[in-house]
This record gives structure tokens, sequence and C-alpha cells, in this order.
């Protein structure tokens, strides 16, 4: 008998971007498909909206408000176009067809693919397919996304393509978000972190304060970004650099007065 | 020369309607115990590329040569082809398929008509490059291993057979970092210790220019850069990314103080790299003062 996950605890709020990093067989993945019922807890709750997941009644208003995309683009395109994919969901819901194509309008213009919308999923590349992935999540009116490794198959500008809708669905739409990763630059974009060692809950803080703990990240099989590292280095070498800087253009300013 | 393609071309559903056109005239030239990286936007033709090297598709038009021979040429038999010419696929560890993690790599070995201890000094010598304990993992099912052990009893299974070429396509893809790193450890000592000729398909930036001495970037089919990777990132930065390719953080980093008129060395594959540039600039300035 294996513990995948243990005596976790945590509140996500409204708004939240949280990352959720871990190594492999920490528990990511089982803790995501906990989120909208795919797995139920052997003990313990999880509340969505003061809806247990656990009760077989509220289970599909659960899954409407916490939408999912997984890692393989292919494995969840289903439909022949992509405006026919994102209303997939909204057609097994029996959403009222005269407000539907509004609807797949609007979540096609959010994940910036309204251009493509006649054209066959699988002719597009891996960043475009992800982002259909999502619209067809947030076509629901998804208050929460659970991403689970989105970018883990794309090349950087599929990646880059990913990160920015997500990001930019935080902000403008206010939609909560759960972001597993195994990139330290992309954890390194959310507001907040989640680390799991062993299905436990080994940090939660930050970016910032999560990622000036290398020594504790490396134990645990993880990482830093390059650019925390080279500020460490840098630092350690006698630069008055600060060691939680994550971004590039940060350091460019840092060091402009030094060079 | 251990690879050559000549003027390699394929073309998907040739003379069908979706006919498409995946690899235009390429030509390219490894030597014996090369370790060459191969990057590219998804789509640009890397993997049909490298299926063409062991034959496991045939070229529209142009050559493929290993060893000197013609791989396309009628009576050519493709099993030495393939046991000169190692290929780990993409989620290599959905091939596994043995009750236990010795059957799995004494399957190539078997194939060989080996005898039954050469076999098992093999499996063995395999177990031992990907660090994995012989005693504690022999007998175990393949299935009940982590992610990130799975990928290297995959690739043990192909280092079994002794290639002189070990191709991994995105060998890493799906790992954490510290497994991301080991694999990568164990590819390069492949490399260093039996002179394996290595080519690594990868989308990670930061790995692949720390490990390869060569850089092939690849985009709508041809090979549009051959060259060291510190040429590459300090002249070429620009058609990176317009191919859709990123540059490392620390790489990035030196270009943007260079675009603020600082005099700095471009050509920056590691942190460490880029920690000695900026500390020598540094001293130079507070010398000038």
């Amino acid at each position: 008998m294996t513990k995948a996950l243990d005596n976790i605890n945590f509140e996500i709020h409204e708004g939240d971007f949280i990352s959720i990093i871990g190594s492999n067989g920490s528990g990511k993945s089982t803790l995501a498909r906990h989120l909208n019922c795919l797995l139920l807890p052997t003990d313990g709750d999880i509340w969505v909206d003061n809806m247990n997941t656990k009760d077989k009644k509220t289970m599909w208003e659960i899954r409407q408000k916490v939408g999912m995309v997984f890692q393989n683009p292919d494995n969840q395109l289903v439909a022949t176009t992509v405006e026919d994919d994102v209303a997939f969901g909204l057609e097994n819901i029996g959403f009222a067809e005269e407000m539907m194509e509004k609807r797949v309008e609007w979540a096609l213009s959010v994940v910036e693919m309204e251009k493509h919308k006649k054209s066959e999923p699988h002719l597009l590349s891996g960043g475009q397919k992800q982002r259909v992935a999502i619209a067809g999540a947030i076509a629901m009116h998804s208050s929460y996304l659970v991403l689970d490794e989105p970018t883990a198959m794309l090349d950087p500008r599929g990646r880059d393509e990913v990160m920015d809708i997500v990001k930019k669905l935080n902000k403008n739409e206010n939609i909560t978000i759960i972001f597993i990763t195994h990139l330290m630059e992309e954890a390194a974009e959310s507001k907040k972190i989640l680390v799991l060692d062993q299905g436990k809950i080994a940090l939660m803080g930050k970016p910032k304060e999560i990622f000036k703990q290398a020594d504790m990240l490396k134990k645990m099989k993880l990482d830093i970004p390059q650019i925390t590292e080279l500020a460490i280095q840098l630092n350690r070498s006698g630069l008055n650099i600060p060691i939680d800087i994550l971004k590039v253009d940060k350091m460019v300013g840092k060091l402009c007065s030094y060079i | 020369m251990l690879i050559h393609l000549e003027d390699l071309c394929f073309t998907y559903s040739l003379n069908m309607p979706f006919e498409t056109e995946v690899l235009r005239g390429i030509n390219l030239k490894i030597r014996k115990g090369e370790f060459v990286g191969l990057i590219g936007h998804t789509g640009c033709g890397k993997t049909t590329l490298i299926q063409h090297l062991n034959g496991l598709i045939k070229p529209t038009s142009g050559r493929v040569m290993i060893d000197g021979q013609d791989i396309n040429t009628k009576g050519t038999n493709l099993k030495n082809i393939r046991r000169k010419v190692g290929l780990v696929f993409q989620y290599p560890e959905n091939q596994l398929f043995e009750e236990t993690i010795y059957k799995e790599i004494a399957f190539g070995p078997e194939k060989l008509n080996l005898s039954k201890n050469e076999i098992d000094e093999r499996v063995r010598e395999a177990l031992k490059i990907v660090d994995l304990n012989y005693d504690d993992y022999a007998e175990r099912s393949p299935f009940s291993l982590s992610g990130g052990e799975m990928r290297r009893v995959a690739l043990a299974s192909i280092l079994s057979i002794r290639p002189k070429v070990l191709i991994l396509d995105e060998p890493t893809a799906n790992l954490d970092p510290q497994s991301r790193n080991n694999i990568l450890v164990e590819i390069k000592e492949i490399h260093r210790k039996y002179g394996t000729t290595v080519i690594l398909v990868s989308h990670n930036m930061e790995k692949i220019a720390e490990l390869v001495n060569r850089l092939l970037v690849m985009h709508e089919g041809t090979i549009i850069m051959d060259d060291t990777p510190v040429n590459i990132f300090e002249k070429k930065s620009h058609q990176l990314i317009e191919v859709g390719l990123g540059l490392p953080q620390v790489t990035r980093c030196m270009h943007e103080l260079k675009s603020k008129g600082k005099k700095v060395f471009t050509g920056i594959l590691t942190v460490e790299d880029a920690r000695n540039e900026i500390i020598k600039n540094v001293a130079k300035k507070q010398h000038v003062k």
C-alpha cells in the first residue's frame, strides 16, 4: 500500500495563481485529479466552493467549475474543427444553441485562436492545440483551471504561448490557476508555489521565498531558475546582487551599474 | 564517415491530396565519436530525420550512408544497421513490455544470438551505465518503477545492443530536474567512456548547450545552422528566436547587457560562464576607475 498523498491541507483563493512543483512520483498529478472528482480522497475532504467532492449530487457542478488541461494536447482534442472542439463540453451539458456560438467565440478570442476556428485541430502546432484545450475548459465558464504539465511536450515558442495565455486568464478573466510544471522558470511566473515531496507539502510560499531555499529544493530533486543560480553565484563572488532574482530583466538592471 | 546524408528529401503522402514535404535536401556528415545536438520547433522534421538514420523511413530521394554503405539499396541487411544505430524514441517507457527488468534489457542481445553469459554481461553493464543496482532491480517489474527509472530501463535496453550511434529523441521530457540531470550525465558518460557517437534531440536549450560540441538547428525541413553552441548563441541568437527557439536565461541576460551597450561576450552556455564573464567585466571597470 502506498500513500500517494499524505495529510495535505491548503486553501486556494479566488484569483490565485499557484504552481505545484515536485519530483516524479511526488503526487502532483494525483493531487490535481482530486480537485475535480477524478479521484476521491481515501481520507479527508476537498471542498470546492463549499461543495464536497465526495458528494455525488454536486460532482458535475464541480467538474464544470474546475476545468482541466492535460499534458498531451493530442489526447484531449476530439472534434474535427477547432470551434466544434471548444463547443464539445457545452453540447454535453445541453447548453442553449443560440448562445453557444457567442460563448465559443469568446473562449477562442481569450486564447487568441479566433482566426483558427474553422481549422482542423490536428493541423495546429502544439502550443495552439493546448490553447484550444484551454478554450474548451473556459467555455464552460470554469472559475478554476488546473493545468497538469501543459507545456511538457511543447517547444520553446509553444511554451511561451501557453504561459502568456495562462497569465492573461488569471489577470483579465480572474480565473484561478493551478499550474503543475517541472520547469522552474515557469513556476517563477506564478504568485505562489506549492512544493510536494513524497505526497506531503514540503514548502508553500511566494516564488522569491521558495527559490531562496536552493539546497532544500535540490534535496527534493528540484532546482532553481538559471538566473537565480547566477544571482547566488555573483552574490558569493562579492557583488551586491539580491539572491532572489527570478527574471532576466531584473538581473540586467542590477548588473548595469556594475559593468 | 560514420553518417553521411546526401540531398535527403522526404515527402509524406507523395502524390496524394495531403502531400507534405518534410525534409528538403539535407546534407550532413557526422564523424565517429561526435556529440551532436539537434534542435528545432515542433514539426520542423527532427523526428523524421532521425528515423531515416536506421532505415525506419526510406527517403523520397537522396541517400543515407552509414559506415559508407547506402542503407536503402537492395540487399542491405537493415538488422545490421539497427544494431549499429540505436534509436531511443520519445517516451521510451511506453515501449516497456517484459515481466522483469532483466528480461527487458536482455531482449535485444537475445535477438543477436549471443550466449547466455554474454547476455548476462550486457544486462549488468547496461544497468550499471544507467545507474540502477543489478541486485535491487533485475527481478523487479519495469512497471513498478518511477517515471525516471522507467526511462533509464528503456535506455538500458538500447545500450545492451552496444550501438555505435545512439540517437535520443527528447530523452528528458517530463522528468523532474534531478532525473533530467541524471539521464544527461549518463549519456555524457556513455559518450566519453565508450566513444559512442551521440545525437541528442531536445528542446532544452540550457542542457543541450552544455553537453554537445556541435549543434544542428532545423527549420522547415532544412538544416539552417551547423556550428558550435558558443558560435550559435553568440552570433545567431536573433535567428534562433525567429524560428521559435529560445536562449537559456543566462545567455539572454548577456545579450540584453550587450544591447545596452555593455561590451560583454554573449557566447555563454552555462551559469559558470556567465558568472566568470560578469566578474571579468566588473574587474575591468573598476580598473579603469
